[in-house]
């Protein structure tokens, strides 16, 4: 349903570039409130009773708020709820939403053109806090207040993006209302994800009015409330992204590059969108945004109360931080987003950093490197001489060396044994015996060793006489050579492990090095 | 100590067939010996030993083993990113790594390593104590 409404409302996006500021603003915002009505409308349908009272209350409020704006608008609205309700009531044929409503959309432009902005920010504050003032009517306004609390909980999370500086009015003015609704229950996980969201949206960095970027904010926060999962963060992400790009066409006047790269923007964010899967959003997120429309004041008021929660709210955001749990790893391809959402998954459960990117794709991502991360660590400490060595690549080589040089050793040992092996009375008991002795001191003293194979392989290599002569880099041709030429690489390879292990033996260094050297 | 064990029995059976095998012939028998030595005090945990189980299983107890290499096992939807991260020098050295993710290979590069050395410090031992028996005699 919604891949479908977006893409309906890509077009529509497009389409919308060419329209005069005001206008496209304006019919932008409206697809955000369908957008919505449209999804917040799926979980009142499952309440059952809920679906119709919502809109009634929006008709009926906008009947009595007589500006010229608002009747124009709850006329619209009340031509789109006759299409809306009977939707909702059948939960079917989202498709029909859409067209019905951008094609409202696209009218309103033609009669809203003398609508200033702030004027649409007034009635669509009203659109929001109707349902809220409408108290009496039940579930479906504590579930809209609800909602409006999630998304000033959204912005209460607090404000790291220093790019903008509407930013922390926006976080501070929706923390009061967080504070306020007492039953948020799902609003932990969902907040942080508005917020970052939010956060988005009020980063534009052309959002010259204050108060309508609030409310931009505000609605895309509202739509994006209601939609997906929580790791479906993106998807919001992606709405506000849209949003900031519709806004950034309306605040950067009308721009030829900017309206085309804002719609270009829009169109890939849109696809982006559209690829997602969308899981149920929680119901908790309806009700979140009740309470905050019940606290939100009306828009004369509103800049004073911002104003008023800004501070209150820049408290409580601070607060929402701690509790992000600090992580060593940073998010190479990160969005730059403000707020680090907690989106709990099927199966692991990840909470995404601060100032990092919310992606499904990105966390996931960054789950499996901390997990190699921790393992080099392991390996780290495997390997003899890794502990200076940083970086994975690196490591990886060492580690590649050290297997290699490992196998070598099995190789060679079973060579010398292959050459001891006819040459004595292979008694197993008597060798047990004296292995366990000699195993069990030995190992955890792996220094010894060395010496040990180094007086052995001495005195192995005395038998030959051609030890010293032979070349260190025949090791490897030794195989097809007669067992003298194996002790002697054998003796060498031993060595060249000594030196590796950093075992000091003057004797053996100009051989070690020389090997090495050779190698 | 599992470990000295099925090395040491190993190295007697060939000691007593291979009196008149060629030396290239008993070298590699015993780097086979070696290793499945390995894989057996490791068990059928690791993903390594398994394979390397399932490849000679030269000795008649090691036929017993094959029953655990028979365990299922899930292979879980494997990212292409995890497997093309540059450890594919790492998959060819380690046995049975082949489809595996970083971060399990890494497991299994750990536990290779560590039953690596073991092998090594016995071998190590076992040829001392041979030199050592040795060296008097001559």
């Amino acid at each position: 349903m919604l891949r479908g409404q977006l893409q309906c409302l890509s077009p529509r996006f497009l389409l919308f570039c060419s329209f005069p500021s005001s206008a496209a603003s304006f019919s932008i915002l409206i697809l955000i409130l369908l957008l919505l009505r449209r999804r917040r409308r799926r979980r009142l349908s499952e309440l059952k009773n809920i679906a119709f009272s919502p809109f009634a209350c929006f008709s009926r409020r906008f009947f009595v708020s007589g500006m010229e704006k608002e009747r124009f608008f709850g006329g619209g609205w009340k031509s789109a709820h006759a299409g809306l309700l009977p939707e909702v009531s059948a939960f079917a044929g989202d498709e029909h939403l859409p067209h019905s409503f951008v094609g409202f959309g696209w009218e309103q432009p033609v009669h809203g053109q003398e609508a200033h902005a702030q004027q649409l920010e007034s009635a669509l504050s009203s659109l929001v806090s109707s349902p809220s003032s409408n108290a009496p009517d039940g579930n479906d306004s504590v579930v809209i207040r609800e909602l409006i609390g999630r998304l000033g909980s959204i912005c209460n999370s607090g404000n790291v993006s220093p790019s903008s500086r509407c930013h922390s009015a926006h976080a501070s003015y929706y923390s009061t209302p967080l504070s306020s609704p007492p039953k948020l229950n799902l609003a932990g996980a969902d907040h942080q994800r508005q917020r970052m969201l939010v956060n988005q949206v009020a980063a534009a960095p052309f959002l010259a009015d204050q108060g309508f970027a609030e409310r931009a904010a505000r609605f895309s926060c509202f739509g994006a409330a209601e939609a997906g999962q929580l790791s479906r963060v993106s998807s919001r992400q992606s709405l506000a992204k849209e949003v900031a790009a519709s806004y950034a066409m309306m605040a950067g006047s009308s721009s030829s590059p900017e309206a085309s790269s804002a719609s270009e923007k829009l169109t890939a964010v849109v696809a982006e969108h559209n690829a997602r899967k969308r899981k149920a959003a929680p119901k908790g997120k309806g009700k979140a945004a009740a309470p905050s429309s019940s606290s939100a004041m009306d828009p004369p008021e509103e800049e004073n109360s911002d104003s008023k929660r800004c501070k209150a709210a820049e408290a409580g955001g601070a607060d929402k931080d701690a509790p992000v749990k600090p992580k060593t790893e940073q998010n190479s391809s990160d969005d730059g987003n403000a707020k680090p959402p907690e989106p709990p998954k099927d199966y692991i459960h990840v909470r995404a950093r601060r100032g990092q990117a919310t992606d499904s794709h990105s966390l996931a991502e960054r789950v499996r490197r901390e997990k190699i991360s921790e393992r080099m660590k392991l390996l780290q400490d495997l390997v003899p001489g890794c502990n200076k060595v940083t970086g994975k690549a690196v490591m990886l080589d060492e580690i590649i060396n050290y297997v290699q040089s490992l196998q070598r050793q099995v190789e060679f040992l079973s060579m010398k044994l292959a050459t001891l092996d006819p040459q004595l009375e292979f008694d197993t008991e008597t060798l047990l015996s004296k292995e366990m002795h000699q195993v069990h001191v030995p190992l955890p003293q792996q220094v010894l060793f060395p010496l040990d194979m180094a007086t052995s392989a001495f005195s192995l290599a005395q038998l030959p006489l051609k030890l010293a002569e032979n070349p260190p880099d025949s090791m490897f041709s030794s195989l097809q050579l007669p067992p003298i030429d194996h002790l002697a690489n054998l003796w060498e390879d031993d060595l060249r492990y000594v030196v590796q292990t950093g075992f000091p033996q003057s004797q053996e260094a100009p051989f070690s090095s020389g090997a090495l050297r050779a190698e | 100590m599992i470990m000295a064990f099925h090395f040491l029995g190993a190295l007697s059976h060939i000691q007593k067939t291979t009196t008149h095998s060629t030396f290239v012939f008993r070298c590699h028998r015993i780097r086979c010996a070696a290793y499945t030595s390995m894989a057996l005090s490791t068990g059928a945990h690791s993903a390594w030993s398994r394979a390397l189980l399932r490849q000679k299983p030269r000795r008649g107890s090691l036929r017993k083993r094959t029953v655990i290499l028979q365990r299922p096992r899930k292979r879980a939807v494997r990212l292409e990113e995890d497997c093309q991260d540059g450890a594919d020098v790492l998959r060819r050295l380690v046995p049975g790594c082949d489809g595996m993710d970083s971060a399990e290979l890494l497991d299994e590069t750990a536990d290779y390593i560590r039953c690596l050395e073991e092998q090594v410090s016995l071998m190590r031992s076992i040829v001392n104590v041979i030199s050592l028996n040795f060296n008097p005699k001559s």
